[in-house]
């Protein structure tokens, strides 16, 4: 990975993370994140401070409305507050920039880690929509979560 | 393909692909103002954009009259997506959405052969979501602040049938 990756510049900053953008060299990490995004959508690969890439976030904004979605690496940052940090940077970041109203994501029904960091970065769960994620040639039931931007 | 009867509803109602025949009445209806809130729907597509592969729409027919509109879109989460509007308040609670429902439930799952569909419907539109329920559909979820409707942000009721409790239901009924 060539070193201005490592160290682009970012407003979207947190208190553990920080976004910057996907670059073209990091498609092969991107893989490794087994998360799928829409191609339309805004990428963002998820670093520490320290720069070390670990994980990827997906954007993707329709008016009013934008969907996220985030994959790591290592599923221990579902559980050590680094995926709960990104969100709530991308939710505090994004509406400076566009105007939305709703922030939605839809979480696989069983990763309950992923759930709970959403919950964390202060997404409420709206309810399950059956059969609506889909893995290899099975669907999935998802959570639907959303951070609305004025609370 | 499998195809599906359009035809058969209470009171001689049913579904025909439209045509140049059924465009001022659509027209007019969607102009009128008067089509019931019965699903959210989207921004007004291309016209070359209206039926590719995968995607229908439908006049629904009384007699001659061209009483509403129904269409089967992509999805806003999976499967493919139902709307459905009737445009004579007279028209409502005649069975006729209820029956334009159904056949468009049947054209997803065996025509298309989708896996899901799902709609979007406001929580204060009690007789739609009775029709939705009555057809099979299940309640998923309470969307917040999702659209935009008469000046003020509102949220959408979220319902979706899958094929296996459609196929139980038409197993059933049949």
């Amino acid at each position: 990975m060539k070193r201005y990756v490592m160290l682009a510049p970012t407003w979207l900053v947190g208190k553990k993370t920080r976004l910057r953008a996907l670059e073209a060299e990091d498609v092969p990490f991107f893989k490794r994140c087994r998360l799928a995004i829409d191609p339309q959508a805004w990428g963002f690969v998820v670093q520490a401070l320290d720069g070390v890439d670990l994980g990827v976030l997906g954007v993707l904004v329709d008016g009013p409305h934008a969907a996220v979605a985030i994959g790591f690496v290592d599923d221990v940052r579902y559980v050590d507050g680094s995926a709960a940090d990104a969100l709530r940077v991308i939710c505090s970041g994004l509406p400076r920039v566009m105007p939305v109203q709703r922030i939605e994501a839809l979480v696989d029904a069983a990763a309950s880690s992923s759930i709970a960091a959403h919950r964390k970065a202060g997404f409420q769960q709206e309810g399950v929509l059956r059969e609506a994620l889909l893995e290899g040639s099975a669907y999935r039931d998802g959570v639907i979560m959303s951070a609305l931007v004025d609370g | 393909m499998a195809r599906v009867t359009l035809t058969g509803g209470p009171d001689g109602v049913r579904l025909e692909h439209p045509g140049s025949k059924h465009a001022a009445a659509l027209r007019d209806g969607f102009n009128s103002g008067a089509a019931a809130p019965s699903t959210r729907w989207h921004l007004p597509r291309p016209m070359s954009a209206i039926n590719p592969k995968g995607m229908r729409r439908y006049a629904i027919m009384r007699g001659d009259r061209v009483i509403g509109t129904c269409r089967l879109w992509k999805p806003q989460y999976a499967g493919l997506e139902l709307a459905i509007a009737i445009f004579d308040p007279q028209e409502r609670g005649r069975g006729a959405g209820t029956f334009a429902v159904e056949k468009m439930c049947e054209v997803a799952f065996v025509t298309l052969g989708t896996h899901r569909v799902e709609l979007g419907v406001y929580p204060d539109n009690a007789a739609a979501i009775r029709v939705y329920d009555k057809c099979g559909f299940t309640r998923e979820a309470l969307l917040r602040r999702y659209i935009h409707h008469e000046g003020a942000w509102r949220d959408l009721v979220w319902m979706a049938i899958l094929r296996r409790d459609w196929a139980a239901r038409t197993s059933i009924t049949r």
